[in-house]
């Protein structure tokens, strides 16, 4: 039983805290499920931070400042510096939030998965309004909506000011429309390529550029506040009318007609009940869940519950505390970095994980939260994490962490964190160790604790 | 992931426990080397290789190098004071430029023009074209950088290799790891090709030189430089967006770049002979210097070609001019080369990638190829 505590706190949370396995050992499956509750999302640390829209509004305010100077010649690099701080201070304090959070939550699964459908539906840090966002995005797009359906998940998630900007939706105007024949501007794609590609349905659904096209022009119209669209909402998400693109759609095989910006939000729901979406997202959780190369009785599980429940996600969350696969004695995923040092974090603490410095750490392993590499998110196998390049710098790591933590007992706190997942030739190891924090770093870098 | 020769990394790191046989690159030793270097931020092409032109005097007068500083390449242009290493690879016939060329891409922003620069490709690919070439090559590619960049990314093998940020483990601490992983294959293979470091890159400490493009790119000449070394590489220099009192600024980058490009030749070695690096960054800057003494984004800029095997000493291509009425957009050098089509010429008299995979699957949106870039 206290092998299963260990495998909820770290399979399916976020890394044991301290004490946490023998909290959680009575019943295991009983606390996970107790985490699949809306107080959870609340708990979230957002008061020293800022809505899309204040953050929009600010970055808007800015800019107009800038240009002002450019006009009249001035001097703007002052402005400039200020602009690139605002940014930057920005992306640190949401950087802050989330490192922190996940280091204390006691809802680490639901941390978990919060983490899960942002890298599903990814916003990263691209320039400086994505930078500025891409926190914010998480925190009012995602984290809110995990316990909902898939199809107000993806609907939160795709038409969120963050998601507009990062797939310049913002930038799409409907050819025949007011503006469009006006300014002999156009579609642009990427929302809506990536949403059938990456977010909904994927290939797999045999979708044609036809299928792209129309589902592009329902979503022109989509944007964010801006002056020249007269409109008072600046910095939130808006559908201006005079942007759209009259006139019925046809999204694989399906006729929708112009309903405003009604349209889009019917398509999307449509994609979002797909079986094949249903296959794609019982597929990724799997593969997140259990090994890169996930069980098909387990797939075949999950998209039956997604279909059956109209994608109810918490149906599908009890579908893995239920699922065999996901107790199974051995640990086959490598951690991520974010995986690693937010276990790491949980079991030390963040000054002694980061000692001072988040920025070289997550440089140093390659993943910065907020700046994930493309709209696929990050990788999710085990095989991309743990290249040569990516071990030396584990390693470095672990050994900075344990130079700077001396007095730390590296024995009880391995059996703190990985309790019976821990094996004999760790602990050996460990203790043979010829120094506290030698012990230390073999422990953050055994193979037991660099999976989960 | 592929493993890197361990004996490079040894090398690199001064000294390393031996661990078990490192695997080398598939292809190489006798093979022709192909680097890419990107420079990330939009590189001030016009301040690199300035142009006699008189226009210039009234667009960047006073944030130029005085021209009896520049380096006279005898032929209407002149290079920076900052890379007379440069300029001797040109004496050598070991470098050529191209002026004024650009992508497709006509925003302004970097991210986007660094995608279009990496994929190359038609909407939506989301595969780098340095990739695509190594499917057709055959062979691996390395990149120096923290993770793949995308001009990498897709489906032939490729593995990276980056600075360390922080110290060393002691060779104590590895000996135990790898006792630690040989029950593990995953790890146990990590390792040993990982082959770790007990002290910083090359002797020369401190955090903020992992950014230093010299040492990167001798760091890429060393690990292509050895015995089964890769064929491929790319190396990613940040830092070039200089919209303010660039001058000193682009002084000492230009020395690293300088620097960086001498050591890439001397640890490259004999292979120096056989390999074509091509420098280019995602867009030029402004024609006009802006009320800061520096320059904002633009279009053309500038590509420079070295290697023993480029057809060195020359500037190839065609030169728009800087008259106003010349400018694109009425501020910027014009795009009058595309890069993809010298991309194109360079893998093909080069790496001998034959034209009907370059022009339908690794290049499908450039233009023709141009040639005569190889010697």
């Amino acid at each position: 039983m206290t092998l299963d505590a260990a495998i909820a706190c770290n399979r399916f949370g976020l890394g044991a805290r301290r004490g946490e396995i023998a909290r959680v050992a009575g019943d295991p499956a009983a606390w996970l499920d107790g985490q699949l509750n809306d107080k959870v999302h609340t708990a979230f640390p957002a008061q020293n931070l800022r809505s899309s829209e204040d953050l929009l509004v600010d970055l808007i305010k800015a800019r107009q400042q800038r240009q002002k100077a450019r006009q009249s010649n001035g001097i703007d690099a002052a402005l400039a510096k200020s602009m690139s701080k605002l940014v930057r201070n920005t992306l640190r304090s949401e950087t802050h939030a989330r490192t922190s959070f996940g280091a204390m939550t006691d809802a680490p699964f639901h941390e978990r998965l919060v983490r899960f459908w942002a890298n599903h539906f990814t916003v990263a840090a691209r320039n400086p309004q994505t930078t500025i966002i891409a926190g914010a995005y998480e925190r009012e797009a995602i984290r809110p909506n995990i316990l909902s359906s898939f199809t107000d998940l993806a609907e939160r998630a795709i038409l969120h000011q963050g998601m507009l900007i990062y797939l310049d939706n913002i930038q799409s105007v409907g050819p025949s429309s007011r503006v469009g024949k006006r300014r002999k501007r156009g579609l642009n794609e990427n929302l809506a390529r990536e949403v059938l590609e990456l977010h909904t349905v994927t290939p797999e659904a045999g979708y044609s550029q036809d299928d792209v096209e129309e589902l592009s022009k329902a979503l022109t119209g989509w944007t964010v506040g801006h002056k020249r669209f007269g409109t008072d909402a600046l910095g939130k998400t808006v559908f201006v009318e005079h942007i759209h693109e009259p006139g019925a759609r046809r999204v694989l095989g399906k006729r929708y007609a112009d309903s405003g910006s009604d349209q889009a939000r019917r398509i999307l729901a449509d994609l979002s009940k797909s079986p094949h979406t249903a296959h794609h997202i019982a597929t990724k959780l799997a593969r997140h869940f259990v090994s890169d190369r996930p069980p098909e009785r387990l797939i075949k599980s999950l998209k039956t519950a997604f279909l059956d429940s109209d994608g109810d996600l918490k149906s599908l969350y009890r579908i893995l505390i239920d699922a065999p696969e996901l107790w199974a004695t051995e640990t086959v995923k490598v951690k991520s970095p974010d995986e690693l040092l937010t276990s790491a974090s949980r079991l030390l603490s963040v000054q002694s994980v980061f000692a001072g410095n988040p920025r070289d750490v997550f440089t140093s392993l390659a993943q910065q939260p907020f700046t994930a590499p493309s709209p696929a998110g990050w990788p999710d196998s085990s095989d991309h994490w743990i290249g040569p390049d990516a071990l030396s710098k584990r390693i470095e790591w672990a050994n900075r962490v344990s130079l700077r933590s001396s007095n730390v007992d590296a024995r009880a706190t391995l059996k703190d964190g990985l309790g019976e997942q821990v094996s004999p030739q760790t602990l050996q190891a460990v203790s043979r160790a010829e120094s506290s924090s030698q012990a230390l770093a073999l422990a953050l870098l055994s193979p037991d604790f660099q999976r989960r | 992931m592929r493993p890197i020769s361990r004996r490079v990394f040894l090398e690199l790191t001064g000294a390393a426990t031996l661990l078990s046989s490192g695997a080398v690159f598939a292809k190489g030793v006798e093979g022709r080397k192909f680097i890419f270097v990107i420079l990330r931020g939009g590189m001030d092409g016009l301040s690199a290789l300035i142009p006699d032109d008189p226009e210039m005097n009234g667009l960047r007068g006073p944030i130029l190098p005085a021209v009896q500083e520049r380096l006279d390449l005898q032929n209407g242009f002149r290079l920076h004071p900052s890379l007379a290493g440069v300029h001797s690879l040109y004496d050598l016939k070991e470098a050529a430029f191209i002026h004024a060329a650009a992508t497709p891409f006509r925003g302004r922003s970097h991210f986007d023009g660094q995608d279009v620069l990496e994929t190359l490709g038609k909407p939506g690919e989301n595969s780098g074209w340095l990739n695509r070439s190594l499917q057709a090559s055959g062979g691996e590619g390395l990149a120096v950088d923290y993770a793949i960049p995308l001009a990498l990314q897709g489906e032939a093998p490729v593995t990276n290799w980056s600075p360390p940020v922080f110290s060393g483990a002691s060779d104590e601490l590895l000996a135990r790891l790898s006792d630690l992983y040989s029950e593990d294959p995953v790890f146990s293979e990590a390792m040993a090709s990982a082959q770790m470091t007990p002290n910083i890159t090359m002797g020369r400490k401190g955090r903020n030189r992992r950014k230093n493009y010299s040492i990167l790119l001798e760091a890429m000449g060393r690990l292509m430089g050895a015995e089964n070394g890769p064929n491929v590489g790319m190396v990613s220099l940040d830092g070039w967006d200089t919209h303010a009192n660039q001058a000193g600024d682009l002084d000492r980058r230009f020395r690293q770049l300088n620097e960086g490009v001498l050591a890439l030749k001397k640890e490259l070695g004999i292979y120096w002979a056989s390999t074509c690096v091509v420098v280019c960054s995602e867009f030029g800057r402004t024609a006009k210097a802006n009320g800061t003494r520096g320059t904002d984004h633009g279009t053309g800029g500038l590509v420079m070609l070295f290697g023993g095997s480029v057809n060195g000493g020359q500037i190839y291509g065609d030169w728009p001019g800087l008259r106003a009425n010349q400018l694109f957009e009425g501020r910027d050098l014009a795009p009058a080369n595309d890069i993809g089509a010298i991309l194109k010429g360079v893998l093909r008299d080069h790496m001998g990638l034959d034209s009907r995979t370059l022009g339908a699957y690794i290049f499908p949106d450039s233009p023709r190829a141009l040639d005569r870039l190889i010697a």
